[in-house]
């Protein structure tokens, strides 16, 4: 198909602002006599709130307001999947952080002044920090249904019997760290109560039409008293997706006469917001002398903190990508999410899978090293092609690119092994280079849930033409992308379209920015508002010309009938001619691609309509001496479906490598210890190589214009590909990240001992 | 020596993106929040207040520093500029220009800290390397981009030499 | 987050500071000297420091300088890492000063952050100060009774201990230039490539004869790695008198990492820093020799 807009690396929506400064965050927003709110949280990890004595910090200078839990006039409980978290707990603290009293006061000094005249009584509780030690029947019980928040196993064909028909199995144990999301913005939002009573939230989120259920229903008000309006967002990654600052500037907005203002520090957002999942993973994996996977079986044991929030769909996640993009015919997985009174885990970019692909990646390369396969030639022979089926029992019928992206990247393997081997011979004595490859494979889209979208186009008298959608952009794009599908769809100029987005009360729900969903799910529902936009346009054009609509040509903003280009008339001219003032052209658009509820017991079923595939090499310098580990050079291959934008999609792929080094290499978020960014540490650009961007484009029909999703995939595969390539350039195995200094010189000290022995 | 030993409240004089400015304040605040909160320069951003992300990059006296390192009567005698300063959107700086062309934001909240330091890495080094231009902006973070279209663009304005900005 | 409430002095001497420094402590109040901030501001910011005076220095502009005065140079404390970095002077002299000083945080961190702040911060990560005191460095501390002159080693009591008084300032850091002879280097081991703090750093210099195939003289100092820093005198012994042999720097290696450990005692980071102190200095020495 030939596009004008789609497809072209046109210049992202909003960008102007950004480089001057004028965009407006949340925290640049100019609110007179707004007050400030803080939050009072728990200096313990676990245990029973005795006694909240607000007496003194009321009294202090400039307090106007202090709320407990008996302030919240709805339900005092939420979560995204499962509802187990009180904006202000007035019984149980279940992590060093939970929120316990909230502070409105003139200025953040007086409000400082009165969280330290608190008096809160919390008799402790013994407390849990290790997922295994928390399932054991004598541990202490976090929440009253125990500590198991839940448990997802895929079953399909005979395991046992796959590993009977091996002739190599390879069991390890794997384990991944916490991480921090670090995007630059931390939390921050205003909140007034607007003439009709309605309390507005003005927020940095990634989940508008959530946040704002959600605060209905803690708010106990009808939904029309609520809106939320998503700021300039500083970065979300799975980290806003879940509210933070929103329910306490709504309680104070819903009693209070004043407007409220909440920033949280770089340390309070550390403290209070999600993680990512560490996971434990032990992984069976076999295989037969020619190079066939038989059989894979996996544990999985996903420490979820204190609380639920993506727990349950991050289990899940890692359950059902646990093969890699591979077939495998018998295959055995229990995944499950845990609580502990560690900081709680929710989402982060990838829901579980880039931890899951550590070790699916690793024992990939464990079983090409031992059968003598190259890693490129194993994973080809076992990679996933159209008719594939999934271990929850999906037919791959389209947009498997997975092969592709193999491919691509085989030519720069074979550079980097050559540039390992020469950089070795005139390299500094105790470096090492290797390379590793990784591939991976993502469900766009929530797991085994609808997850639909919804989109409005407007055309008005004058020819002014508005898309609506409920799309929270976060800096990855969907604003640009989701205005080149509509102006493509519309024939019209990329900048001919107006824009308002993510506003409860002007935009319907577009689901999550989250699941790498917004340009195939939004994209599609935009998509489908525009052809229907397009049709009653041509209908009017067609009537001004007198000849049937089928013989219209709608192109670059212009109609014409067929073969009379010279008659054209502009998009303007059409509206001019057929609408009268008042009079607007609306197209509805709406897509929720089709899956179905896995089974409780075998997991089967159709999670996700469509997949994104990706496979990247990675050249490593690795320092034995120090255990420095660096990534000189990256290739990544991408099957997005289409390229919306190149830009945009490079933009991602640059973005995941990034912040998959950080999680291989560095990342490290230590609860009750990691307090801001001094100790946790986000790659600068000295950490990040130049990377080549490979995009491929197998087209998924469900799919705008053939696009699925990119902003996940990006990070999935680059830890691994670390790891193996540290593989090749010392012969060792890491199994864990992040592989930091200590754990790589460890390995080194070991290896010493064992030479001086023999 | 007198009996009060130093002010609770100081005068500050300093020359922000060309006007000169005068307040009082209380000595026990940063520059950051001088520049946000007084001057309304939104631009500057807080990520951390500890001198690790970069956001709040300014250039006072021709050099990059972070803003939430510097206590604001340092302020006082000094030129500074912010990304308000630098270009608007009749006369963008050609950094400014070049971060559109070449997609180098996503987010943006590491933009206006990370154009900064840009400008004064061109300013000392007209010509750098692009691992020099890593180098330069290595006190900026940015979570979204990985940073190469960032280099990218500032390489594309070092390789065309930078126009007069402002 | 609130900063906590203090008065704010500048003076434009290092008399006036000591002075008013001096009557602040008399009145047994809490003043400290601010130079670049960049230490200082976070801890306010933690409020792990609540002074009652904040006395900036950095108008005191005769602490700016960096000179050469016959056999020695000169440097004020207020002089920033960028300029270490980026001095001539410094650089043709005193080089491994000007490298350590490079490899401080960030550009902007740089910018602000003085030499003087470095060394009476008193981190044991600091990264001048492992350079500073393999030049055998020497600090004045200007008080109210005058000057006082000692060498760097003796300044520091333990990790962000110094000896110096309430009321005294940190006036000038004397670096005798080292003999034209000696190679030096500097090393820093991070958990990231820029804007870290030091896992360990290291800065030796020495002088390798290449006639006669032996050292002559070696300095070393390993940075946090030790309660205070010291030279690595158990290595520098092993080495002096010695030719460049893999035996003779495994033992020098090895007796870093032992004299590390008898003087910081184990703790949960020995297990790592043991072995590379050893082979860090191993590196250090072979990179310091293949400069010629
Ligand atoms: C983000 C970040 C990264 C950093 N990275 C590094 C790094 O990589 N390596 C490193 O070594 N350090 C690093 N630091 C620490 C700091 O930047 C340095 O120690 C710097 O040199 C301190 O100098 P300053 O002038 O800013 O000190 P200040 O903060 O002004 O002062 C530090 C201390 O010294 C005292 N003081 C300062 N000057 C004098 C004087 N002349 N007489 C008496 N007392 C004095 C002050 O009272 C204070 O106790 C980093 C800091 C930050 C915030
Ligand atoms: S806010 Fe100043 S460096 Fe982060
Ligand atoms: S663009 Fe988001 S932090 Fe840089």
């Amino acid at each position: 198909m030939i596009t004008k807009v789609v497809g072209k690396r046109v210049e992202r929506v909003g960008i102007l602002d950004k480089v001057t400064g004028k965009a407006k965050y949340g925290a640049d927003l100019e609110i007179p006599n707004a007050l400030i709110l803080k939050v009072y949280r728990s200096p313990v990890p676990h245990g029973i709130v005795r006694k909240i004595d607000t007496s003194e910090a009321a009294g202090v200078d400039g307090v106007v307001r202090i709320f407990t839990a008996k302030d919240i006039p709805g339900e005092n409980l939420y979560g995204i999947i499962n509802k187990d978290q009180p904006v202000l707990t007035g019984e149980k603290v279940r992590f060093e952080g939970d929120p316990i009293v909230l502070v409105a006061a003139e200025d953040e000094e007086s409000a400082d002044r009165a969280l330290a005249a608190l008096r809160v009584e919390i008799d402790e509780l013994p407390a849990v920090f290790d997922p295994n030690e928390a399932l054991k029947p004598e541990a202490p019980s976090i929440h009253e249904k125990g500590n198991l928040l839940f448990e997802r196993k895929i079953v399909k064909g005979d395991v046992e019997k796959g590993f009977t028909a091996s002739d190599i199995v390879i069991e390890e144990t794997y384990e991944t760290n916490m991480l921090e999301h670090a995007y630059i913005e931390p939390e921050v939002g205003v909140a007034y109560r607007d003439e009709d009573g309605c309390v507005v939230v003005l927020v940095t989120t990634q989940n508008p039409h959530s946040d704002h259920a959600q605060l209905v229903s803690i708010l106990g008000v009808e939904p029309e008293k609520v809106r939320v309006i998503q700021t300039e967002t500083g970065g979300g990654f799975g980290g806003k997706l879940d509210i933070s600052v929103q329910p306490f500037l709504a309680l104070a907005a819903y009693h209070l006469d004043r407007p409220v203002r909440m920033v949280y520090s770089r340390e309070e957002s550390f403290q209070a917001t999600a993680k990512r999942h560490p996971l434990k993973i032990r992984m069976k994996t076999g295989a037969t002398r020619d190079g066939k996977l038989t059989a894979m079986k996996a544990e999985i044991i996903a420490d979820t903190g204190a609380y639920g929030s993506y727990g349950i769909a991050v289990a899940t996640r890692a359950a059902v990508h646990a093969t890699g993009p591979y077939e495998v015919p018998n295959v055995y997985v229990e995944s499950k999410a845990v609580y502990t009174n560690n900081n709680w885990s929710g989402a982060m970019r990838g829901f579980g899978v880039p931890q899951i692909a550590v070790a699916h990646e690793s024992q990939m390369d464990k079983l090409a090293e031992s059968l003598g396969f190259d890693p490129i030639t194993f994973r080809m022979m076992n990679a996933f092609t159209t008719g594939s089926v999934t271990p929850t029992g999906q037919t791959l019928n389209a947009s498997v690119g997975i092969r592709e992206t193999l491919k691509k990247i085989r030519p720069y393997y074979e550079q980097l092994l050559r540039e390992a081997d020469a950089t070795q011979l005139s390299g500094l004595t105790g470096m090492k280079y290797g390379v590793g490859v990784a591939s991976m494979w993502y469900g766009i889209g929530n797991t085994g849930h609808p997850n639909p979208s919804s989109a409005q186009i407007e055309v008005d008298h004058e020819g002014n033409v508005t898309l609506f959608t409920g799309a929270a952009d976060i800096g990855q794009g969907s604003d640009t992308v989701l205005v080149q599908i509509a102006a493509e769809t519309l024939g019209l100029p990329f900048d001919k379209i107006h824009l308002v987005r993510a506003d409860t009360t002007l935009t319907t729900d577009a689901g999550a920015t989250s699941a790498s969903r917004q340009t195939y799910i939004s994209g599609r529902a935009v998509y489908e508002a525009a052809l229907e936009v397009r049709k009653q346009l041509v209908e009017r054009a067609a009537k001004v010309f007198k000849v049937p609509a089928n013989l219209m040509v709608c192109e670059g903003g212009f109609f014409f009938p067929q073969y009379r280009e010279f008659q054209k008339l502009s998009l303007t001219d059409i509206i001019r001619r057929s609408l009268v003032p008042g009079e607007v052209i609306r197209g509805e658009g709406y897509f929720n691609p089709e899956t179905t509820s896995l089974d409780p017991e075998t997991g089967q079923g159709v999670p996700y309509t469509t997949y994104a595939f990706a496979s990247q090499v990675s050249l490593v310098e690795v320092d034995l001496v120090t255990g420095q580990v660096g990534v000189v050079k990256t290739i990544s291959a991408h099957d997005v479906g289409k390229a919306v934008n190149p830009a945009n999609v490079e933009g991602q792929i640059f973005s995941g490598v990034a912040m998959g080094i950080g999680m291989g290499l560095f990342e490290q978020f230590y609860p009750r210890k990691t307090k801001s960014l001094d100790t946790y540490l986000i790659p600068t650009a000295m950490d990040v190589p130049e990377i080549t961007p490979v995009i491929v484009e197998v087209p998924e029909p469900t799919g705008p214009f053939g696009a699925k999703g990119v902003g996940e995939p990006a990070l999935i595969p680059t830890a691994p590909a670390i790891l193996n390539a540290i593989h090749h350039a010392t012969g060792w195995w890491v199994n864990r990240i992040p592989a930091d200094l200590e754990t790589i010189r460890g390995l080194t000290s070991a290896d010493e001992m064992e030479k001086s022995k023999s | 020596m007198e009996e009060k030993l130093g002010e609770e409240i100081v005068e500050i004089s300093a020359m922000v993106n060309g006007t000169s400015v005068v307040l009082r304040t209380p000595a026990n605040r940063t520059m950051l929040s001088i520049l946000r909160e007084d001057l309304h320069l939104t631009g500057v951003k807080e990520g951390c207040g500890i001198g690790e992300c970069g956001a709040c990059t300014v250039i006072m006296d021709g050099k990059v520093v972070n803003a939430c390192m510097v206590l604001a009567p340092k302020m006082d005698g000094a030129t500074i500029t912010t990304i308000e300063g630098l270009g608007d959107e009749e006369n963008l700086h050609p950094l400014q220009k070049a971060f559109i062309e070449h997609g180098a934001v996503q987010c943006g909240f590491c933009t206006p800290g990370m154009i900064l330091s840009a400008k004064a890495l061109l300013d000392e080094k007209p010509h750098p390397t692009r691992l020099e231009i890593r180098e330069g902006i290595s006190g900026n973070l940015c979570r979204c981009t990985g940073y190469q279209q960032i280099v990218d663009a500032i390489e594309s304005v070092a390789e065309g030499g930078m126009e007069e900005g402002r | 987050m609130s900063y906590p409430k203090f008065r704010y002095a500048v003076p434009k001497t290092v008399r006036d500071a000591v002075e008013i420094l001096h009557a602040a402590t008399e009145k047994g109040e809490k003043a400290i000297v601010l130079a670049g901030g960049t230490d200082l501001m976070v801890q306010l910011r933690e409020k792990s420091l609540v002074p009652d005076l904040v006395v900036d220095i950095s108008r005191v502009t005769s602490l700016t300088k960096i000179e050469r005065m016959g056999n020695e140079i000169r440097i004020g404390p207020l002089v920033t890492h960028s300029m270490l970095a980026s001095s001539d002077l410094i650089r043709e002299y005193v080089g491994v000063l000007s490298e350590a000083a490079r490899t401080v945080g960030s550009p902007q961190i740089r910018n602000l952050g003085t030499l003087g702040g470095n060394i009476v911060n008193a981190s044991p990560a600091a990264d001048t100060i492992p350079a500073l005191v393999i030049l055998d460095a020497q600090l004045i501390l200007t008080g109210p009774k005058g000057d006082r002159t000692l060498p760097i080693t003796d300044f520091f009591e333990g990790p962000y201990e110094t000896v110096i008084e309430a009321d005294e300032l940190l006036t000038g850091v004397i670096v005798p230039l080292p003999p034209p002879s000696g190679r030096a280097i500097f090393l820093k081991l991070a958990r990231r490539k820029a804007l870290a703090i030091a896992r360990m750093n290291l800065a030796c210099m020495l002088y390798y004869n290449r006639q006669k195939e032996v050292f002559e003289w070696v300095r070393l100092c390993v940075g946090s790695s030790t309660p205070r820093p010291v030279r690595m005198t158990e290595a520098e012994k092993i080495l002096e008198g010695q030719p460049f042999t893999d035996v003779v720097l495994q033992k020098a290696g090895q007796a870093a990492a032992e004299q590390m450990v008898a003087l910081s005692g184990l703790r949960s980071s020995t297990a790592y820093k043991k072995p590379v102190v050893g082979d860090l200095v191993i590196r250090a020495v072979k990179l310091a020799v293949e400069k010629g």
